[in-house]
């Protein structure tokens, strides 16, 4: 490793442009399709909503001016705090949080588990990363031991979508770390099995010639997934097959994407989007993904992939050239969380099953 | 080893990390692929078939006129009220949207003046079923209605007039049998083939020229797609196909003479036709008693009710439907079948004593009569049942039944009408199977004399008396104009031209010869050949008879056949021949008028 490189103390020159170009890029996309999403929304301020959008996105970006211009080495060194703090507030969450549809996520307008991301990414890179740090079976532990409190905490709210983005993040970041490799793959080894355990029970499942209440309970008992959590996993695996109900949503979605064809509908011009066939309160986020497909096509789709592809390859870029432990960590780490908010939150989930 | 380097973050990790991204993306690209390139066309269909609904737009159906153009049948515009409901659509629980519906059409009936029709229910079933169509409010709104709507037009934005069309019959009971009526149609079997959700209210024809013309006079239907959105209502439209109009009818019918000889019939139960012996051309046809077909198209159940339920039987077209023994008007094709296949000379005489004896049956004359020694000539005039059942003895029943059958008893005329009868032309087959017992000779003479199981319509009667009048052709009656001039020929039966000239001859006798029995029919300045008929038939155990004529004119070249039935009348002769008269001083006014200023000068 060349620790004699030149120091990496921000510069404005040394901008990482292609980087701040894919994601520039992106906002704009999307801003442009949640503004086709709200536009059908009966209320002024909900047709107002990719305003709201494009300001936050602009405040983002200027934090991340003022941050490239920051060592982020000094940043590190705090992260131990900011991971606290996270904890903090996860756990004001549960004690004052505001419900919304089912969930307490909300405390302070935030919801403090799209900070604990940034904060668990911060801590590891800097517990993993700085010079001399342990590589031993302790680390490893350590590691999954500050991966598990924020997701115990995020479990609670209830949102296991969010405390899934957690796992892969930190493993990649373990694999990259090369913590304790045995026990790393041991961990990988079980989760695997654990997987195709689900897979296959859910499987054999469908089977069963029993009623619905029998099938839930029985498989309950071997896999220890929730209804509708077997629901998805059974939609994920025969998505041909009709569920009982909760569907919808992914079936309208489908028909969005597939009819875009080609070279889509046209800005505004998607019928499932105009027509309220993709759900209204969810289709500026959730469902963003099958607005822009069925406006944009498949040229669009392939466009914002490319672009991903394009932030995600500068990132990985700057991991390579990254002198120090910290700045491939952190690189890396970001860089899970970008794939799998890309994958999980943007594409897979409400837009049908994109990979088999 | 490697593996244990204490500067473990080599980029080979890092560079195989960005490969994992990259085969994922690769996947997703190529699932897009599948979903947006290869099965796009299906998700199409399948966005197409959620969010699209056919509706059936009825075309403006044809009008029927008669030979002079006059308007038998027309269209008039009904203005609807309708409602947008997309327009006061309220966000929430849908029965929002009803009180909002409820709203507008309780302040719509103020405006309008006009009690509100449409129920609670009904808005609310109409939301389930058909919500992407317009709510009917009003229907029928009268000229003061629709002003009041204009001047208030801009408080109601989601309202809007709309013209469907009515079926009106300008000539009210004018020829009510053959025009028919019309009904509002259900969603027929080719509509649901076609997968239309919908169908506007379509007219379908139900009797009649109506019924039997519905493909040539509902055109061709228009189709509109409608785009909803998830929640059901409309969002755009656009039509498809623009409706193509049915076809107008001109018909054979004079008005005038219809007109005539439903006046004639105006208060009796009875049918008459009247038709043109040179091609078939139906010039007047009526029932009686008869219906007012404005009041049918489309009926409400009570009328439909009343109608049902009168003894009368007003529905039924007795011109056509009717089963009526024909009595003495049938002795004229006797005398045709002794003529030609019963191989007796035309000199053929035998003596009337007044009673004709067979077995211990007597059949007499009318009027207990004696005709003395007369001939056939001579016995049409007179309506001698002595010497026609004599006639029939000798010549047996084969010839008679032969000649029925040729002039078209027994079989429909195949008039364009629905709900034609055969009637009955007895055979002995037919006695053995339906009485099981064999023909006998009384048989024969009693259906010589139109009696017994003989059966004919008023129609049949008049194709058989144009034949007469023609010279042997049996044509199709015809009630649509512009057929083939020389008429839809069914039958050349190859009448001897003396054998028609002889039956002609004793049926202008009926008329202007002394003893003639139909001589109330007589038309000065005309020559009419026609035959009575008296038949007896028995209601609840009381004897009553059916009085016919049937006649044609001018003798010596028929242009008009007419034919008339009256039910519990006294004669044929008392009873039908002033109406026929009457009749045919309608039809020949002018030539009457001119023949009579000619005579003058």
């Amino acid at each position: 490793m060349n620790t004699t490189a030149r120091p990496v103390s921000g510069s404005f020159r040394r901008l990482n442009w292609p980087l701040l170009t894919g994601m520039c890029l992106l906002i704009a996309i999307g801003t442009a399709f949640i503004y086709s999403a709200c536009s059908i929304r009966d209320e002024d301020t909900l047709q107002m909503h990719y305003r709201v959008h494009a300001g936050m996105a602009a405040v983002g970006l200027a934090v991340y001016l003022v941050l490239a211009g920051i060592n982020y080495r000094t940043l590190l060194r705090w992260s131990w705090v900011f991971y606290l703090g996270t904890l903090v507030l996860l756990a004001a969450v549960l004690a004052i949080g505001r419900v919304e549809m089912g969930a307490r996520r909300w405390v302070f307008h935030v919801q403090p588990s799209e900070i604990a991301k940034l904060a668990v990414i911060l801590f590891l890179a800097w517990f993993l990363g700085r010079r001399g740090a342990p590589r031993g079976i302790a680390a490893y532990v350590a590691a999954l031991g500050a991966l598990a409190v924020p997701v115990a905490l995020v479990l609670q709210q209830p949102d296991l979508g969010t405390a899934l983005v957690f796992v892969p993040t930190v493993f990649a970041m373990l694999f990259t770390a090369h913590v304790a490799p045995r026990a790393f793959w041991m961990t990988i080894a079980v989760g695997v099995v654990a997987v195709a355990w689900v897979i296959s029970a859910v499987a054999v499942a469908e089977t069963w010639d029993v009623d619905a209440k029998t099938h839930e309970a029985r498989l309950h008992r071997i896999t220890g997934l929730k209804g509708f959590q077997q629901e998805r996993v059974a939609h994920f695996l025969f998505p041909e097959k009709e569920q009982r109900g909760g569907s919808w949503h992914k079936r309208q979605s489908e028909i969005a994407v597939g009819s875009g064809g080609l070279w889509g509908k046209g800005f505004c011009k998607g019928d499932q989007n105009m027509l309220g066939y993709l759900p209204p309160k969810e289709s500026s986020n959730d469902f963003i993904f099958s607005v822009l497909a069925e406006e944009a096509g498949f040229a669009g789709s392939l466009v914002v992939l490319a672009l991903y592809a394009l932030v995600i390859f500068s990132v990985l870029a700057v991991a390579v050239a990254c002198p120090d432990g910290f700045g491939k960590l952190l690189c890396v780490q970001d860089q899970s969380q970008q794939r799998n908010n890309t994958f999980l939150r943007n594409l897979k989930s409400p837009s049908g099953r994109y990979i088999r | 080893m490697q593996l244990h380097n204490p500067k473990p973050l080599s980029n080979w990790r890092i560079v195989l990390l960005g490969l994992l991204f990259l085969a994922g993306l690769t996947l997703l690209g190529a699932r897009l692929y599948r979903l947006q390139v290869v099965q796009s066309a299906a998700y199409e269909q399948r966005q197409m078939r959620q969010s699209v609904r056919r509706v059936l737009l009825p075309s403006p159906r044809g009008r029927i006129l008669d030979g002079h153009g006059r308007l038998l049948a027309d269209n008039q515009p009904n203005y609807c009220l309708a409602l947008y409901l997309e327009e006061l659509r309220c966000s929430g629980r849908p029965s929002n949207t009803v009180n909002a519906a409820e709203l507008e059409l309780d302040r719509l009936a103020a405006v309008l003046q006009l009690p509100r029709t449409c129920s609670r229910d009904c808005i609310t079933n109409h939301i389930a079923r058909m919500l992407s169509l317009p709510l009917l409010a009003w229907a029928h709104l009268d000229e003061p209605a629709l002003a009041r709507l204009v001047e208030c037009r801009t408080n109601f934005p989601g309202v809007d007039v709309f013209v469907q069309p009515d079926r009106i019959y300008p000539q009210g009971r004018l020829a009510a049998h053959v025009l028919g009526y019309v009904g509002r149609g259900d969603l027929a079997e080719a509509v649901r083939a076609e997968n239309y959700q919908y169908q506007l209210p379509g007219l379908k024809g139900r009797a009649g020229l109506e019924k039997e013309y519905d493909d040539l006079l509902c055109g061709l239907p228009g189709g509109q797609l409608i785009r909803v959105d998830a929640a059901g209502y409309r969002h755009d439209e656009w039509t498809a196909r623009q409706p193509v109009p049915g076809h107008d009818l001109t018909l054979t019918l004079d008005s005038e003479i219809q007109a005539s000889l439903e006046n004639v019939l105006a208060g009796v139960r009875g049918a008459g036709v009247v038709l043109d012996p040179r091609n078939g051309d139906i010039l007047a046809m009526a029932s009686a008693p008869a219906f007012d077909p404005n009041t049918l198209s489309p009926a409400s159940s009570e009328t439909w009710r009343a109608l049902i339920d009168d003894p009368e039987r007003p529905l039924i077209n007795r011109a056509i439907a009717g089963r009526y023994p024909p009595g003495s008007t049938f002795k004229p094709f006797v005398a045709m079948a002794a003529l030609t296949l019963g191989n007796l000379p035309s000199s053929t005489t035998y003596v009337c004593d007044g009673t004709f004896h067979l077995g211990n049956r007597p059949i007499q004359c009318a009027n207990g009569e004696r005709h003395g020694a007369v001939d056939l000539r001579k016995a049409i005039e007179v309506s001698c049942n002595v010497y026609f059942c004599n006639l029939a003895r000798d010549m047996g029943y084969d010839a008679i039944w032969s000649v029925a059958q040729q002039a078209g008893f027994g079989r429909r005329t195949g008039i364009d009408l629905p709900g034609e009868t055969t009637g009955l032309l007895p055979s002995n087959e037919w006695k053995q199977e339906h009485k099981n017992e064999a023909w006998s000779v009384g048989d024969t003479c009693n259906v010589a004399i139109g009696q017994g199981d003989l059966q004919v319509s008023p129609l049949q009667m008049a194709v058989a008396t144009a034949a007469l009048a023609n010279g042997g052709k049996v044509l199709r009656p015809r009630l649509l104009r512009g057929g083939a001039p020389e008429g839809d020929v069914i039958n050349r039966t190859g009448w001897p031209a003396a054998a028609v000239e002889l039956v002609r001859a004793g049926m202008q006798d009926v008329v202007s010869g002394e003893e003639g029995t139909g001589h109330y029919a007589k038309v000065a300045g005309l020559n009419v050949a026609a035959k009575t008929g008296t038949a007896q038939y028995r209601v609840d155990g009381l004897p009553k008879k059916y009085g016919w004529m049937i006649s044609f004119a001018p003798a010596e070249a028929p242009r008009v056949v007419v034919v008339m039935v009256v039910e519990e009348a006294q004669t044929g002769g008392l009873t039908v021949g002033p109406r026929l008269q009457r009749v045919l001083l309608t039809i020949f006014a002018n030539e009457i008028a001119a023949g009579g200023k000619a005579g003058a000068t």
